[in-house]
């Protein structure tokens, strides 16, 4: 019987590895069926937009191929260039393919007593992919494999096989020898699976990384092999590298875009919300439909992590009510739940949720940015202006050069303080996020952690 | 409305005419080949560069002559040899030959197990000294030979094409292999390459050889014209000699090197361009559509609303210039194929639709 984690565990746990639930609640993108296809693909999509959850449902819906799952990693050693570090990431990927053949595709039972030729190759993959010595590798495993798999393995290593690949033998060659193994394995073709690129973003290990694609993706025989495909789950952020290499650009692997519709979006929380209750439920039925779906499209953008992410308390507000919310509920819920405020600070923009607004004034910013750095903090008017306009960290006593009468720029801060609420605040009359506390300031809340 | 879509068999297709862009995959391609004139010499017994733009259909063409050949049954004997990697040394292109060499021999006499028990044992000796250069090894792929169920099971091993329409691996196979394990090669040295070429025409009768050279443009360093010129330079000085042996080289080569003096230099070598107009674009479709629908119609008018007319003609003339080409073309009639709508067919505002919705389809 299964169990159904709780509503907020099931909207917030949104890190598909972790998702033991996910094949229950999955909505398929819209292009899930040319990444079912098996010519090489790219997807491409934004941090949260789902590639993780779309690349295991892939993997999960076709049971008969071989899917395994390389995480490109920076070369320690120095990285040649070219078609040599092609052949370097491609010791990379190789390497990843032996291990899942060993720790996911049950290989003792899949190939019982394999042919010899078939050992030989195995064996050459398990000696030269693995990082050390394979007897070593699979045994400080403990556990991972069973007394007889080990037992296969032990036999496997310890007979005397031909050695099958030279120096000589070609990229192509030896991704052809993987599959000869893999289709004798009882699988029907080789995806090679990349994600997880994510944590390289921006960082200088990024750069090696992107080398390693580039170097792939430009050697063509690597996508020419039939019954072998490549599926790159990509942050959009590599477009700019991988569009440009000649297997994209001679369409060897096709680009797409992960995108959601608002209706996919709702279809996705809905099925969470029906999985989280046990019952089939729609947004209609939690609370105020237009309210909530309105505020969702203005607030969570266009990638699921913020649509569920913002309705888990929903839910938890609808199970703690037992019946729906009306529309006075809703909208009081909303308010009680904005959505969370992020400083982008290179182009002195507010995000609210996913909705960006420019704040084209230094000044304006410095404040935001003076109360976002301090959070809990009512920042008086003073501290406020001194630090906008004066650039100073403290407010400086009466008499020092840089102190200026009250009366001066009361009036300008007052305008400013106006001019941010337009800017920001749904409701620039009752703010939610720059509040004034009587007397003593300014606080800005719900400051993104 | 119904929004699903028809399925292929609903359109009266027995496949996907329009699914694969990646002629090494599409099984269905020597049915429904176009060959423009301009390059009908690719098929005669002359050394020939082929030119033309990515998505151009240089592979097609390549893997049609490919099986073209075959089909003579080893008379016209084709090797295909496309690099594995690259390498500064003037001499790899030759290794990579002679390897693309022995996986022609092997999947050759596969395709006809009983004649290598016909050969004397020197040629047999011989024959077995070039099998030792495959890749894996000999074992490797006599032990495939002798365990696999089928001819397709070393075609993807080995990735060339049976020449013969045996299916099935049979006891003749299992004879082979043992004779071939069995046969002690002998101390000699493995023939050169000229002597390999020499082979296939004393023992397998053939009258010409036809060396079909492609993706040498595939690699990083060989993207730029003067890199890919140099790399292949060693290829044309053999030009002369091969030819005078009947042994054509037909290399397939991207557009940007077509009018490099260092091409022209060589006189022996043909050129052709492969280009392509709406009504050879068109042809393409109809040839598509003709073999998918088991020769039931040959235009996609016949699943078009009643006012559409000239549907191939229509697409063709919607590429602007630099996109006309198949690889565009075909994109193009895969998203009108699936966007045919449940119980429907393709309309005038299906077809006419915005050049941006068929961007980035396979």
């Amino acid at each position: 019987m299964k169990t159904v984690p709780p509503s907020e565990v099931l909207f917030k746990t949104l890190k598909a590895e972790n998702e033991t639930w996910l094949g229950d609640v999955f909505v398929p993108p819209p292009v899930f069926e040319r990444l079912a296809s098996d010519h090489s693909v790219i997807l491409y999509g934004e941090p949260g937009s789902g590639k993780t959850a779309a690349r295991l449902e892939l993997m999960k819906r076709s049971p008969n191929v071989f899917t395994p799952l390389w995480k490109p990693e920076p070369i320690m050693e120095t990285p040649a260039t070219g078609t040599a570090l092609a052949a370097q990431s491609m010791g990379r990927v190789l390497r990843a393919c032996v291990e899942a053949l060993i720790w996911e595709a049950g290989l003792p039972k899949r190939l019982n007593e394999p042919p010899g030729f078939i050992a030989s190759a195995l064996q050459w993959f398990l000696k030269t992919c693995l990082p050390y010595d394979p007897l070593a590798y699979l045994q400080n495993q403990p556990g991972r494999l069973d007394g007889d798999e080990m037992k296969w393995y032990e036999k496997l290593l310890a007979e005397n096989q031909p050695s099958v690949i030279t120096e000589q033998t070609g990229l192509k060659d030896r991704m052809q020898l993987l599959l000869s193994i893999v289709r004798h394995a009882k699988y029907d073709g080789l995806w090679v699976m990349a994600d997880e690129l994510e944590r390289w973003d921006a960082l200088r290990a990024g750069e090696q990384v992107e080398a390693q694609l580039d170097a792939i993706l430009s050697t063509l025989v690597l996508l020419d092999v039939p019954g072998i495909a490549f599926k790159l789950f990509l942050p959009s952020s590599l477009r700019k590298v991988v569009g440009k290499t000649s297997g994209v650009s001679r369409r060897r692997a096709a680009e797409v875009d992960l995108e959601w519709t608002a209706g996919d979006l709702k279809t996705m929380l809905e099925r969470r919300a029906s999985y989280a209750l046990s019952s089939s439920v729609t947004l209609r039925s939690l609370c105020d439909e237009n309210l909530f779906d309105g505020w969702l499209r203005e607030y969570g953008g266009s990638a699921p992590r913020d649509w569920l992410r913002f309705t888990a308390p929903l839910i938890a507000e609808f199970q703690k009510q037992g019946k729906r919310l009306s529309a006075d509920q809703t909208r009081a819920f909303i308010l009680r739940h904005p959505a969370p405020l992020r400083l982008g600070r290179d182009r002195r923009e507010v995000w609210l949720g996913k909705k960006c607004i420019p704040i084209g004034s230094a000044y304006e910013f410095r404040i935001l940015d003076y109360l976002a750095s301090h959070p809990g903090k009512i920042g008086s008017l003073e501290e406020l202006y001194y630090y906008a306009q004066a650039e100073l960290e403290s407010v400086p006593d009466s008499g020092e050069p840089k102190w200026v009468p009250r009366k001066t720029w009361r009036a300008a801060m007052d305008t400013m303080i106006w001019r941010l609420r337009q800017k920001m605040e749904p409701n620039p009359g009752e703010p939610l996020y720059l509040v004034t506390h009587h007397g003593k300031g300014l606080e800005l809340l719900h400051v993104e952690a | 409305m119904t929004t699903a879509k028809r399925g292929l068999p609903d359109l009266g297709f027995a496949f996907d005419p329009f699914e694969h862009l990646d002629s090494a995959r599409d099984v269905h391609l020597q049915s429904y080949m176009v060959i423009p004139r301009a390059v009908e010499s690719a098929l005669a017994e002359q050394p020939l560069a082929v030119f033309a733009q990515p998505g151009g259909g240089k592979s097609a063409l390549r893997i049609y002559a490919s099986n073209f050949y075959r089909d003579s049954r080893g008379v016209r004997f084709p090797i295909t040899y496309v690099p594995d990697g690259y390498s500064a040394d003037p001499g790899a292109h030759f290794s990579g030959i002679e390897t693309s060499l022995a996986r022609a021999v092997l999947i050759y006499l596969v395709s006809y197990p009983d004649l290598f028990s016909s050969y004397d044992t020197a040629t047999r000796r011989e024959i077995k000294r070039i099998l030792q250069i495959l890749p894996f090894g000999l074992d490797f792929n006599l032990g495939l030979m002798q365990s696999a169920r089928f001819i397709t099971d070393l075609e993807q091993t080995l990735g060339v094409s049976a020449f013969s329409g045996l299916k099935e691996m049979g006891m003749s196979h299992r004879d082979l292999g043992r004779e071939l394990q069995a046969l002690k090669a002998g101390a000699a040295a493995r023939p050169s390459l000229d002597d390999q070429f020499d082979l296939l025409k004393t023992a397998f009768g053939a009258k010409s050889i036809h060396l079909l050279v492609d993706g040498l443009d595939g690699f990083m360093e060989t993207s730029s014209a003067p890199a890919l010129l140099k790399w292949i330079e060693p290829l044309f000085e053999a030009l002369q000699n091969w030819e005078a042996k009947n042994i054509h080289l037909k290399v397939f080569l991207p557009m940007d090197i077509a009018d490099a003096p260092s091409v022209a230099r060589f006189g022996a070598l043909r050129t052709a361009t492969l280009a392509w107009d709406d009504h050879l674009l068109a042809e393409i479709i109809r040839k598509r559509v003709f073999a998918a629908s088991s020769g039931v119609f040959d235009t996609l008018d016949a699943i078009s609303a009643p006012d559409v007319r000239g549907s191939e003609l229509t697409l063709a003339r919607q590429l602007p210039g630099d996109r006309k080409l198949p690889r565009h073309i075909i994109m193009k009639c895969k998203k009108i194929i699936d966007q045919i709508p449940g119980q429907g067919w393709i309309t005038n505002e299906l077809l006419n639709a915005k050049e941006a919705a068929h961007d980035g389809i396979l």
